[in-house]
């Protein structure tokens, strides 16, 4: 998969924070988390499209969920970017240009992981209410 | 945006570097050193010149070098010039109050499209991101 991560300092701090909560919430974490992995994977596509030069590296983007923390429980990470290979290693020409610079004409993901913050942030606001309040 | 990266360039020229703008396509010298604005971050539009009254901005250096040890003091030294200890450095720009910082690393690699003419050698180059905020002291 992708040689960088999308996660922002607040996902990474929100993920951990879900090994501290009721395992009855935390199997339904998953699925929020893949959501929102699927919407940033969506939304680099879309930007990576856009791009003459680079519109074959579009389809190459795709997104890894695993498990970890205690027992490989309780944290759910996805990871969010292009495969290596053809024609995905030419991503890192695409965000962040060659040796001589240059290139960096798509839009960093970064962009795309801060985007979906919200979303995820009221997703998951939105299942612990429904947790409690049934 | 063309008189912090000048004064970004300054700087790391006074620390004995090679440095660019933009583009160093056609340079000779290594290792070097390229200087570009970056993407952009969301919700903040492009600045087109230095008059607008803000910038949040996000500056990627590149690094390159046809040797690792080369490459890594060379980093190291950017890194140490632009932010010392990851802190804050104050650019001089006329008539702004301006601010860098290091923001993160992006990438490590060889770039085999560069190649070296006169040693047939691939440069290995690393970009990093540093976060600019500016204003207006007037």
């Amino acid at each position: 998969m992708a040689s960088f991560e999308l996660d922002t300092s607040e996902l990474r701090s929100l993920a951990a924070d879900m090994r501290q909560v009721d395992s009855r919430l935390a199997r339904w974490v998953r699925p929020v988390v893949e959501k929102g992995a699927v919407n940033i994977k969506d939304d680099m596509r879309r930007k990576m499209a856009a791009s003459e030069h680079f519109e074959p590296v579009a389809r190459s983007i795709g997104y890894d969920m695993t498990e970890g923390g205690f027992g490989d429980q309780g944290e759910y990470v996805a990871e969010v970017g292009p495969s290596k290979g053809s024609p995905g290693s030419l991503a890192n020409i695409a965000y962040f240009g060659g040796a001589n610079g240059g290139g960096g004409s798509v839009e960093d993901p970064q962009a795309a992981a801060d985007r979906e913050l919200p979303n995820f942030r009221n997703a998951l606001a939105d299942l612990a209410e429904d947790l409690v309040l049934g | 945006m063309i008189g912090h990266l000048e004064a970004m360039k300054s700087l790391l020229e006074a620390a004995g570097l090679n440095v660019y703008l933009i583009d160093a396509t056609g340079a000779t010298k290594w290792p070097r050193v390229t200087i570009t604005p970056g993407y952009g971050r969301t919700g903040v539009d492009r600045p087109v010149s230095d008059d607008r009254d803000d910038l949040d901005e996000d500056i990627r250096v590149t690094c390159a070098s046809l040797t690792a040890d080369s490459l890594l003091r060379v980093t190291s030294k950017v890194r140490a010039v632009l932010s010392p200890g990851n802190g804050v450095r104050r650019l001089d720009v006329p008539g702004r109050s301006a601010e860098l910082k290091f923001l993160r690393h992006e990438m490590t690699s060889v770039d085999r499209n560069a190649t070296d003419v006169a040693t047939n050698r691939d440069p290995i180059y690393t970009v990093e991101t540093f976060h600019l905020v500016s204003t207006p002291t007037t």
